[in-house]
């Protein structure tokens, strides 16, 4: 799919203006501060329906005007045009259409515009907080299948239901056995279905990062490795996880679930939280056999990243039959000139990208891309 | 906002409090009322009386009834052999119109929900054990509608039937994904009820 054009008003810094995007590469050129990152930020914004980088709208509202509103048209591989439109006015009032109809859920706009982004943020995925790992993991998931976006969501509404339960029982005593006994059955049964759908995922996803790394980085060997939490189990993406996913479908990981749950029932009711499910998965890595997060240096944690999503990108493509758009937001900066020149090959060639440089002889361009200059958030088309 | 009339501004934050009804709305229906004939507006203060005063619930299913016992608890021709539990009671609406179904019905109104306050306490399961037993019934199927809510609380009727010699079954899954009863046609809602599993 791509994205054809995008207006902006109030947005942040950036001038109030429509632009029209390449199919191919766009490459944004300016210093820091002068607006790429906010003119990146508007593209996923249309994607995620939020901000990836700040919690709050208003803040996104240029400083001293009343609302911003973004819009942006595109169409699919196949031709199928879509326009998605998204308004905000402080404090609270949001709106979101999609082909001019609102919104009344924010899931309704998964997978609308199918984006994948890396940023400086993204660096961090590799050995950062394992949350960043379980939506790196669930991001695929949303975007590739409206039943794991539901599956997800209704997970996310169990734990909900469930901590209230455990929360507010200290006001009468513990909650018993009994009152949990329904949250702890949809506990599990919405939870295996999520470690099901990650495993499936990551079986898909891992093999891929591993061929783009080997691409991307100099032939060093990543491997990933899926931690279910619930199971209590370090699975090797690969035949390992295969056959764990084969025993979870016929029951194991159901009643491993259920005997860790009743292990930590105690601890819950103290601690008054969730303590066992997917929500505490994680990823880990491995470089030639040695774990990333403990031994990686910056530069392999960010190559390897860089292979995660592009691996994410692959992936997404291939189950929707719809290359996504792809966000790089100063990626080349650490990255040295041979892999540079692989990223481009392997994402860029293939995907309509959106791309911030510092200086324009960061990157090398083809027949139909487009350069604009971004100077203090005025876009210049230079080509 | 309307002004010039302090009435009508409270005419406006009463209308407001009803569900679904927004600022816009509400200022609608008060300048209807305000436009209406006399006789018109007389009926309807009228009726809302009269439905506060004589429309309550039944008391053994807890439908809306304005005797002591619903219409369909006391249809005699209706079989006491299948009970269909139900979040709301326009949900029996949407099952009667699918002609389908010719057992009898227990009202919750609502579902099990820690994060709004509702525990088992809250919803209306009267004696729910006493009655199959005593009805003979052979079959609860559990209409809740196809959310987290909808499910704990089917498996919340499961577990407080258990030892009883009742199947509890529940509509066929392949209900819309966030489908809500009250807005399915006849037909999906037929085949969901002819497709049912043991809970
Ligand atoms: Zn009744």
């Amino acid at each position: 799919m791509r994205l054809a054009s995008l207006r902006t008003v109030q947005w942040r810094t950036i001038e109030d203006r429509e632009i029209e995007f390449s199919p191919g590469v766009n490459v944004l050129v300016g210093g820091n501060g002068q607006g790429k990152t906010n003119l990146l930020e508007a593209v996923q914004y249309l994607a995620l329906g939020r901000s990836h980088r700040s919690a709050r709208d208003d803040e996104i509202v240029r400083f001293g005007s009343g609302y911003f509103f973004v819009r942006g048209d595109g169409e699919g591989d196949a031709g199928q045009a879509f326009s998605i439109e998204a308004g905000f006015t402080p404090p609270r009032s949001k709106r979101l259409k999609v082909d001019g109809r609102p919104l009344t859920r924010l899931t309704d706009l998964t997978g609308v515009l199918a984006c994948v982004s890396f940023g400086p943020e993204d660096t961090e995925l590799a050995r950062g907080a394992p949350q960043l790992r379980r939506r790196y993991v669930d991001y695929t998931l949303a975007e590739t299948s409206r039943a794991s976006l539901k599956a997800l969501t209704e997970y996310r509404r169990v734990l909900q239901q469930r901590g209230s339960l455990l929360r507010e029982s200290d006001n009468s005593g513990s909650a018993t056995s009994a009152d949990l006994q329904v949250w702890d059955d949809e506990l599990v049964r919405l939870g295996c279905d999520v470690v099901v759908r990650r495993a499936e995922a990551l079986l898909d996803l891992g093999p891929r990062a591993r061929t783009l790394h080997q691409a991307l980085g100099v032939g060093a060997d990543l491997r990933l490795f899926y931690v279910v939490q619930a199971a209590g189990q370090r699975l090797e993406v690969g035949p390992a996880l295969q056959g764990f996913l084969a025993r979870a479908r016929e029951g194991a990981l159901e009643e491993a679930f259920r005997a860790r749950l009743r292990q930590r029932r105690v601890a819950e009711q103290v601690r008054r939280a969730n303590l066992v499910g997917p929500h505490r998965d994680d990823l880990e890595f491995e470089l030639d056999g040695r774990d990333l997060r403990r031994y990686g240096s910056q530069g392999q944690c960010r190559v390897a990243a860089v292979a995660l999503k592009m691996a994410q990108a692959e992936c997404i493509r291939e189950r929707r039959q719809d290359r996504p758009v792809v966000v790089l937001d100063d990626v080349f900066a650490e990255l040295d000139e041979r892999r540079a020149a692989g990223l481009w090959e392997i994402v860029c060639k293939h995907h309509q990208t959106f791309l911030a440089v510092p200086r324009r002889s960061d990157v090398e361009f083809g027949e139909g891309d487009a350069i604009f200059r971004v100077e203090s958030g005025v876009l210049t088309r230079e080509k | 906002m309307i002004f010039g009339s302090p009435l009508l501004t409270r005419l406006v934050s009463l209308f407001k409090q009803m569900p679904g009804v927004g600022e816009k709305s509400a200022q609608r229906m008060a300048l209807y009322v305000l436009r209406s004939e006399r006789s018109a507006i007389e009926e309807l203060a009228r009726t809302l009386n009269d439905v506060k005063e004589h429309v309550g619930l039944c008391e053994v299913c807890a439908n809306v009834s304005e005797a002591p016992q619903c219409v369909i608890c006391s249809d005699a021709r209706r079989s006491d052999e299948t009970v269909c539990v139900v979040e709301q009671p326009q949900d029996i609406y949407m099952l009667e119109r699918t002609g389908a179904f010719r057992g009898r019905y227990l009202v919750l109104h609502g579902v099990l929900s820690p994060m709004d306050g509702v525990g088992p306490e809250e919803l209306r399961f009267g004696n729910l054990r006493q009655r199959i037993e005593q009805g003979g019934t052979r079959e609860v199927i559990v209409a809740t509608n196809p959310t987290v809510e909808g499910e704990a609380t089917a498996l919340y009727v499961s577990q407080l039937l258990q030892g009883l010699s009742v199947r509890v079954t529940r509509l066929a899954r392949g209900l819309p994904v966030g489908g809500s009863i009250e807005f399915l046609d006849e037909a999906t809602l037929g085949r969901a009820l002819e497709g049912r599993q043991d809970v």
